[in-house]
């Protein structure tokens, strides 16, 4: 029979896993890590790199690559960049001309600052979620009062999303296999037909899903193993990191 | 002692399919019964209506009571399709489902985690996402998760649909090794043959035969629901049926 840890391994959740910190702590700090980004001014640069420090360190402490890290995080800069693109050309002030195009100097540090919150929470959030099981997850969630309904909700997406995503290939590939090759427009209303009978299959599946759970007892509630304790050095741990983020930023004068 | 006793139950779904039209069924404690018939016989709301998951007119009695509400500890129930049984983002955590439903002390829950993944020899996958499982070790897995609940009854929806050879063996031996009534739904009639005595064959909505499976499948009449005839009429081996 393999051992715990290495199945673990084999499925990367990281040796973190086996450390003693509290998943409550761990979802706590990186919460208050991401409100530490998110309130930082996007022109103070060295506190987004000694960010990225803490995130490599924290990494390195759960030998995982940077590359996993960061790489899995590049997913949230298209989005961003979609939000803030258009900052530049309509923020009022100094301007400079880039290209021929006449570009707001703090429109152009509201994108900066766009892009570099919005990939450091990401790749904090993609730390948290590789040295952590997801049933730990939740089960942290619920420690920390998050309404069971929402916790539910995020248990059944996370497990169903990959069955939705096969479904979505196979529909697909049953639509080329038939010739499918859209080129205009007017043919991409195959698409929504697809999306209908995913839709369909979904709510199916969902129905198949509620009978499942009413025969093995399920009582609008699912039921979980209470949390251990919640010990006071895990406490601790939360109180040093933050202790530890206000001192550097008041150092580097980031505080306002 | 009767395990499962139904007199005269119809259903009829929503559309006006009359899905069932006068079931009368009885099924003894420890007997392993196989519901065979053809596509849109009735089989799978049969089972639902043992279930209690559909109530249908006519009176359906589980473990000697009238069946009100669904009860994992008496009626256990495998889908077909085991990603509607696996619900959970781990397989621990789904299998543990059931026994903490029934409001089980945490260390009994564990120790049924363990003993149910064991019986389907799954040890050690507590911690494994069901989608990292194969279709086999999904099934074993669907039906761990309803054996954690300890049912007098274990109902299963074509268990032996889309398995390969090896797996198929082996959830022949977990229904084999079941220790108390089983019911089957299934079109494999050779490995159902290996865990049933008796088999009950159904054709729109009603029972048309029921007995011992051997004899049955002997018989022409029944036999044509299974077996293909080629153009000289010689029967063709349906599946893996051998009879």
């Amino acid at each position: 029979m393999r051992s715990q840890r290495k199945i673990r391994h084999e499925y990367s959740v990281s040796a973190l896993a086996d450390l003693s910190l509290d998943v409550r702590s761990r979802i706590l700090i990186t919460l208050l890590f991401i409100i530490s980004i998110v309130t930082t001014a996007p022109y103070q640069l060295l506190m987004f790199l000694i960010y990225a420090g803490l995130i490599s360190w924290g990494a390195a402490l759960a030998r995982i690559s940077l590359v996993t890290v960061f790489g899995r995080a590049l997913i949230v800069l298209p989005f961003s960049l979609v939000v803030a693109l258009g900052v530049p050309f309509f923020t009022g002030g100094e301007t400079v001309v880039f290209f021929g195009l006449e570009l707001s100097i703090a429109g152009l540090w509201t994108l900066a600052g766009v892009v570099m919150k919005s990939f450091l929470s990401a790749s904090t959030l993609v730390l948290l979620i590789t040295v952590t099981p997801i049933n730990l997850l939740m089960q942290g969630l619920r420690g920390l009062g998050v309404p069971v309904l929402l916790i539910d909700l995020l248990n059944l997406t996370y497990r169903y999303l990959f069955v939705m995503l096969e479904e979505a290939m196979t529909l697909r590939q049953a639509a080329i296999a038939r010739g499918y090759r859209p080129k205009w427009l007017p043919q991409a209303v195959i698409v929504g037909r697809l999306a209908g009978t995913l839709f369909l299959r979904s709510f199916y599946r969902a129905e198949n899903i509620y009978a499942a759970m009413r025969l093995r007892g399920y009582k609008q509630v699912m039921p979980s193993d209470a949390l251990p304790k919640y010990e006071w050095t895990s406490i601790m741990m939360v109180v040093l990191f933050v202790f530890m983020l206000i001192s550097i930023r008041l150092y580097l004068g980031c505080l306002k | 002692m009767t395990s499962v006793d139904v007199k005269d139950l119809r259903y009829q779904y929503h559309d006006g399919l009359e899905a069932l039209r006068g079931i009368n069924l009885s099924i003894e404690k420890d007997e392993r019964v196989c519901i065979a018939g053809p596509n849109g016989a009735g089989k799978s709301t049969l089972l639902h209506c043992l279930a209690g998951l559909l109530k249908g007119n006519g009176q359906v009695s589980v473990a000697n009571a009238e069946l009100k509400n669904l009860d994992s500890s008496i009626f256990g129930l495998v889908f077909q399709n085991p990603d509607d049984q696996l619900f959970c983002p781990t397989l621990g955590d789904d299998i543990a489902f059931g026994p903490r439903n029934q409001k089980l002390a945490k260390d009994v829950v564990a120790e049924r985690v363990r003993e149910s993944l064991a019986l389907v020899g799954l040890e050690g996958f507590e911690y494994r996402h069901p989608h990292h499982l194969s279709i086999g070790e999904k099934k074993r897995a669907a039906i761990a998760a309803v054996m954690a609940c300890k049912p007098k009854i274990l109902a299963l929806d074509e268990p032996w649909a889309n398995l390969d050879a090896r797996a198929s063996r082996s959830v022949t031996d977990i229904l084999k090794n079941f220790d108390g009534t089983v019911i089957v739904i299934s079109q494999d009639l050779y490995y159902a043959a290996a865990v049933c005595k008796r088999m009950v064959v159904m054709d729109g909505g009603m029972v048309i035969a029921d007995g011992d499976m051997k004899k049955l499948l002997a018989q022409e009449k029944v036999l044509e629901y299974f077996v293909a005839v080629d153009d000289d009429g010689c029967p063709l081996c349906h599946s893996r049926t051998r009879i």
